[in-house]
């Protein structure tokens, strides 16, 4: 399964309890769909799932809002490590 | 003076849920390692990982939006009575040199599901 694919099922898995699905430029924080708790269980799959070891400071509001953003910030760390 | 306060509140059913999931990869995230050998010495882990969660929100609340911390760069230790304070290091430590803050005052409590933290910064 592609990396965003992945991201989005486990988003819509564990955030919308498996009902509705989330768009590739959706704000989700802002949207409430996931809160402080629920980014870092984010980064525990990202660092087991697709063995990319993202930290806290890698991310920031601007490059880790959106599926899209996720993906390039996920893609930049694979990139530069 | 009050340079802030931030307070927060966190089920600690959802603690239990992401440590027993992704075990350190979710905890080595969150906590130092002072925290966890601390927690995990208690009886009730998820408590005490629960009260330090929200205790590290609290402050993030306290600060405003200025700067992004990273949660390891905030500890939650306890003093020999038993009384947590907040240990700021790196990123946190310089923010708070560069605003003065002299005093960072920390409050925390848990009821059965729920842990909540309280904190007032003092310039």
């Amino acid at each position: 399964m592609h990396m965003k694919e992945e991201l989005r099922k486990f988003i819509v898995d564990n955030f919308k309890f498996g009902k509705g699905t989330i768009d590739d430029d959706e704000s989700l924080f802002e949207s409430g769909i996931i809160d402080s708790l629920g980014r870092v269980k984010l980064l525990a799959f990202i660092d087991e799932t697709l063995n990319v070891p993202l930290d806290m400071r890698d991310i920031t509001i601007d490059n880790f809002s959106t599926l899209n953003q996720m993906a390039e910030t996920i893609e930049n760390k694979v990139r530069n490590s | 003076m009050i340079y802030g306060i931030g307070i927060d509140l966190i089920k600690i059913e959802r603690m239990r849920e992401a440590t027993d999931k992704w075990g350190r990869k979710f905890l080595e995230k969150v906590f130092t390692e002072n925290e966890i050998a601390y927690c995990y010495q208690k009886k009730e882990p998820y408590i005490s990982l629960a009260v330090r969660f929200a205790a590290k929100e609290a402050l993030i609340k306290a600060i405003g939006s200025e700067i992004a911390v990273p949660l390891t760069d905030i500890e939650i230790l306890n003093y020999e009575n038993g009384k947590p304070s907040i240990k700021a290091k790196n990123k946190l430590k310089d923010f708070f040199k560069k605003k003065k803050i002299k005093n960072c005052h920390l409050s925390l409590s848990h009821e059965k599901e729920f842990g909540i933290a309280c904190v007032v910064l003092e310039k």
